[in-house]
């Protein structure tokens, strides 16, 4: 029975006995009740005992029972509380001790703290769907992309068509297969200022699959799989920042754009459902979700594959049974194209990428709490011989070996509490600063947190590892041998061979030999791409992406379209000479036209901005975007000959503001403007394409760009320039022929360039204005420093390499200052021996080298213990190095080398200390 | 935590009427049971703190000594807790009645 004066009862001092009156009162209780005494009175004597009870309980407590074990409280009170004082005495007596063990363990427990706050928040938290273990991605398997360079990356994980889809559905395997596809940028038109949407497209089934519940309305129906529609759901933030958060937002209608698209792009769209906050899938955060269906017929006519899958397994299907099944299924489908399917746990699909890098990095800080570990215990055990003579007495007057363990313990304790408190601290900044480095695409890295998780983490890591390293230094100490450390009075004890802190500070050395191998890998790996020639200077250079969200015969305000005007109204009037198929040379002629005019006004006023110096547009930039793929045929080769380059299309001063080089011939100029009849494009090559197709020089060469495949169809390129490779998305890429067209020949820019000397990122309000003031319907998508985007390209390496470069470093100081404590204490101990030896004659660099030779023995030994340990350790890291190998011998030459350096230099100042012993000193002693 | 084993031989009144109580109720003496055979035999209403001080009191003279029995739902699922004479206990009860006989012997007006 609960009752608000329980509490009374548990005044007692055993929680059993109180816990057996409540028995009784109950039984006794419910005997009253059941003999229909009145409640009430039943009631105030249950009320009047707990009272009475509270009062005895109160009265006899200076009397605990002997047998019956003590209350928490009273150990606390009694035991601890004292052992907890003592300790804090004896801190403030010593606090360069205090301090540098608790700081040492606070700075590990941090490091290893803050990388778990990301590896827990990344990695363990389970996906925010429905049972995610059950969920699966399937790709489409393409064996004969794997000999094409530029398809290769996606052999065995492509789109697959809608037949794969139909293929895969009716298996009693899967629960539920559903489709999606992310369907590029939108816009939503009739807003004040335009801005860009990111859109999806999803089957009906894939919301409810994942088990994303909605906010507001419907999901998509079946029949919206197969059929035309004009329903969209928005995301709850779309919601909340465009439709203030109104309910009322259902069954609106509003008119989408479709960035770059042809023309009639006005899509009238009906709401009819609101995501739950902060969807996300795949790294995408689509603002617009469309069904799938609405282009369903014509994907089923053309079998393309554009659709990703993921599907549910049923509970009793095992996951490699499901893989079978979806490759056989999907080799069997409708379709020549993919060959078979592939299937992958989302939670790998997710996760698989960062886990390696992650799970390293946590190893990483793992090794550096244990070096911090082993540092703390080598203090301890320090204090330890001075604290024998302490112990001795105590032990002397009667304390037994386990009240001196306890003493021990209980300090411990306190100093893995104040470490981890301390270490979650640290965390906290540390967490931020990591964050702040962390490569982009690292998924839920936003919601990293310090919370109660990561704290309980981090003091089970301190109280672990300090109770675990605590214990040596304890039973040390509750051996003292009581009777020799009193005889030997308040002296030290002659030398010692301090076994114990020899045997861990060589294992700190082993351990930061470890760590630093691994920084030396991932800093040669970033400064090897780092290193890598990109082909063009991306310092100083701003890039403005745009996207170009009017109708492009619509009434655009540019100039170019008043003969088109002056044509259509001939057509109609039937006075236009070719009726309509001049009309369609000439739509053709003005589409190419105004792309050019904007691209021209746009750069008229970039140029004009002050601290511009140069300024070009293209529309695919190394970084940024990809150049087309195109095939080609050389001049005087067969005409299935084809090769593949990539193409770029750029205005005149692309190679000046890039810093290109032009290797032969010239760049392009106003005369390379399409005249009428000219069949031949100018093109700059690149060196590799002068190499690979050109061999005695390409400028004056000639060769086709077969377009669509057809030969027929070619367009003629006579190469004017050759200009040098430049890197396209990696600083890794190998060199590919690429060749450049004028943006004359009818490609719009949609990269804006402009160098300037300054930091770049001033001219992005005068950039923004300059473009908008051509036409709104060019939208800016972003602004960035080329360099920048280069340095993103390295960022999951150069996130390693700063971790990990922290981490040596941190762990060679902390090995370095814990030789320096031990070389100090031996040296202290032989200080009557260095006497004598100077009294004898010694010359005082004799005594030194004595000392330095003490030192390079554990060194040594701790090189030899750690090479074999960091190679291990390096062979793990193999996949993520670039242009060093985890078992070139240099790497280990050269951090066993500094290791040792900086080790030696923590064993100089004992080494001079030691070296100006005073011999008349040292004998009176 | 220092006790000092004192007047151990002591009984109070209430605490030989405890004894007596667990005498008689042999194996099955707890908290209700012991309230139970005071009210029927003393009249006496005496409360659960009562009895639990005294019992702890006589545990610590060595008197008596105690054991966990079983939880049980009528309890509220708590166990209870099950208290027996020592041989110690016994023998002190053994002589406090007598040292009362003796007293009492030859008194005029007690017996009715």
């Amino acid at each position: 029975m609960r009752h608000p004066l329980n509490w009374l009862a548990r005044l007692r001092r055993s929680s059993q006995e109180a816990q057996a009156l409540l028995g009784d009162l109950e039984e006794d209780y419910s005997n009253r009740v059941r003999d229909r005494r009145s409640w009430l009175g039943a009631q105030v004597w249950y009320a009047r005992e707990l009272l009475t009870a509270g009062v005895f309980a109160m009265l006899d407590k200076r009397e605990p029972t002997p047998s019956a074990a003590q209350s928490r409280r009273t150990i606390f009170r009694l035991r601890l509380l004292p052992d907890l004082r003592y300790a804090v005495r004896r801190w403030r007596r010593r606090p360069a001790f205090a301090a540098t063990a608790i700081l040492t363990l606070a700075l590990g427990i941090a490091a290893a703290t803050a990388i778990f706050s990301i590896v827990d928040a990344v990695l363990l938290r389970p996906l925010p769907w429905h049972d995610p273990d059950s969920l699966v991605v399937i790709h489409g398997v393409y064996p004969e992309r794997r000999s094409n360079p530029a398809t290769a990356a996606t052999w065995n994980r492509g789109d697959v068509s809608y037949p794969v889809w139909d293929a895969l559905r009716p298996s009693p395997l899967f629960h539920d297969v559903g489709v999606w596809r992310p369907a590029g940028q939108g816009t939503i038109l009739g807003e004040d200022r335009t801005q860009l949407l990111e859109k999806l497209d999803v089957s009906s089934n894939f919301l409810p699959l994942l088990g994303v519940p909605l906010t507001l309305g419907r999901y998509f129906s079946e029949r919206e799989d197969n059929v035309p529609s004009d329903s969209i759901l928005i995301s709850y933030e779309t919601w909340q920042k465009r439709f203030d958060g109104r309910p009322q937002v259902i069954g609106e209608r509003v008119s989408l754009g479709r960035a770059s698209s042809g023309p009639n792009d006005r899509q009238p769209k009906t709401i009819v459902g609101v995501l739950s906050a902060g969807f996300e899938f795949q790294g995408l955060r689509p603002d617009v979700l469309e069904p799938v269906g609405l282009s369903a017929a014509a994907n089923r006519k053309y079998f393309s594959g554009s659709l990703r899958v993921v599907a549910r397994l049923e509970s009793f299907t095992r996951i490699e049974t499901a893989a079978l099944a979806a490759a056989t299924l999907v080799a069997a489908a409708d379709t020549r194209e993919p060959t078979t399917a592939r299937l992958v746990p989302i939670v790998e699909e997710q996760l698989g990428g960062p886990a390696q890098s992650l799970w390293l990095l946590f190893g990483g800080a793992g090794l550096l709490l244990l070096v911090a570990c082993t540092n703390v215990a080598g203090l301890l055990l320090g204090e330890a011989r001075v604290r024998r003579h302490e112990i001795a007495v105590r032990a002397a007057l009667g304390g037994t070996r386990a009240r001196v363990v306890r003493q021990l313990l209980v300090e411990h304790t306190l100093m893995a509490v104040t470490g981890a408190a301390l270490g979650v601290l640290f965390a906290r900044w540390m967490v931020g600063a990591i964050i702040a480095i962390a490569p982009e695409g690292l998924p839920r890295i936003d919601t990293v947190a310090i919370d109660l998780r990561v704290v309980a983490f981090a003091f089970v890591a301190g109280l672990g590892t300090l109770l675990v390293f605590g214990i040596a230094p304890a039973l040390t100490l509750a051996r003292t041998p009581v009777a020799r450390v009193l005889a030997e009075g308040s002296r030290d004890g002659g030398v010692s061979r301090l076994l114990g802190q020899r045997f861990i500070v060589v294992a700190e050395i082993a351990l930061a030999l470890v760590l630093l191998t691994g920084a030396h890998l991932f800093g040669e790996t970033i400064l090897r791409l780092t290193s890598q020639p990109l082909g063009f200077s991306p310092d100083g250079v701003l890039v403005a992406s745009t996207t170009f969200t009017g109708s492009r015969t619509g009434e655009s305000r540019l100039g170019g379209m008043a003969p088109l005007r002056e044509a259509q109204q001939l057509l109609q009037a039937g006075r236009l000479p070719g009726g309509g198929a001049t009309m369609r040379v000439m739509i053709d002629q003005s589409l190419r036209d105004t792309g050019r005019l904007r691209t021209d006004r746009v750069l008229e006023r970039l140029a004009a901005v002050p601290g511009v110096d140069i300024a070009a547009g293209s529309n695919a930039m190394p970084f940024l975007g990809n150049p087309f793929r195109v095939p080609v045929v050389i001049d005087g080769r067969p005409a299935d000959e084809r090769q593949d380059a990539l193409q770029y299309g750029v205005t005149d001063r692309y190679f000046d503001a890039m810093r290109i080089p032009l290797l032969s011939g010239r760049a392009f100029g106003p005369e390379d403007t399409p005249r009428p009849g000219s069949a031949e494009q100018p093109v700059v090559v690149s060196a590799e394409f002068e190499r690979r197709f050109f061999p005695h020089g390409a400028v004056g060469g000639k060769y086709r760009y077969v377009y669509g495949g057809n030969f027929e169809l070619s367009v003629h390129h006579r190469v004017i320039g050759v200009a040098g490779d430049v890197k396209r998305q990696e600083v890794t890429d190998d060199e590919r022929p690429a060749y450049y067209v004028s943006y004359r020949q009818g490609s719009a820019a949609s990269h804006f360039l402009v160098r300037t000397t300054g930091d770049p990122m001033v001219l992005v309000p005068a950039i923004r204005k300059a473009v908008a003031d051509v036409t709104p319907e060019l939208v800016i998508t972003a602004t960035d420093r080329l360099s920048t985007r280069v340095e993103r390209s390295v960022m999951d390496e150069r996130f390693r390499a700063t971790l990990s470069s922290l981490f040596g470093g941190a762990a060679v100081l902390l090995a370095a200052v814990g030789l320096y404590g031990l070389i100090t204490r031996r040296a202290a101990d032989r200080r009557r021996e260095f006497g004598v030896r100077i009294a004898l004659g010694a010359r005082p660099a004799d005594v030194g080298r004595l000392v330095v030779r003490d030192a390079l023995l554990i060194i040594t030994l701790g090189l030899i213990v750690g090479l074999p340990a960091a190679y291990a350790a390096a062979q793990v890291t193999q996949s993520l190095l670039f242009g060093v190998t985890p078992s070139s011998p240099h790497v280990f030459a050269l951090t066993a080398v500094t290791l040792a350096i900086v080790a030696l230099f923590a064993t100089l100042l004992p080494a001079r200390r030691a070296s100006r012993a005073n011999p008349i000193l040292a004998l009176k002693e | 935590v220092q006790y000092i084993d004192a007047v151990a031989d002591y009984l109070g009144e209430f605490e030989q009427l405890i004894l007596l109580a667990l005498a008689r109720l042999g194996e099955d003496a707890y908290g209700v049971t012991i309230r139970e055979t005071l009210i029927e035999r003393t009249g006496r209403q005496s409360s659960f703190g009562a009895i639990y001080s005294t019992l702890r009191r006589l545990e610590h003279k060595g008197l008596v000594e105690s054991a966990w029995g079983e939880p049980e739902a009528v309890r509220g699922g708590r166990a209870k807790k099950l208290v027996t004479l020592t041989a110690r206990g016994k023998t002190a009860l053994r002589e406090s009645h007598a040292a009362v006989m003796r007293m009492s012997e030859g008194v005029s007006g007690l017996k009715r």
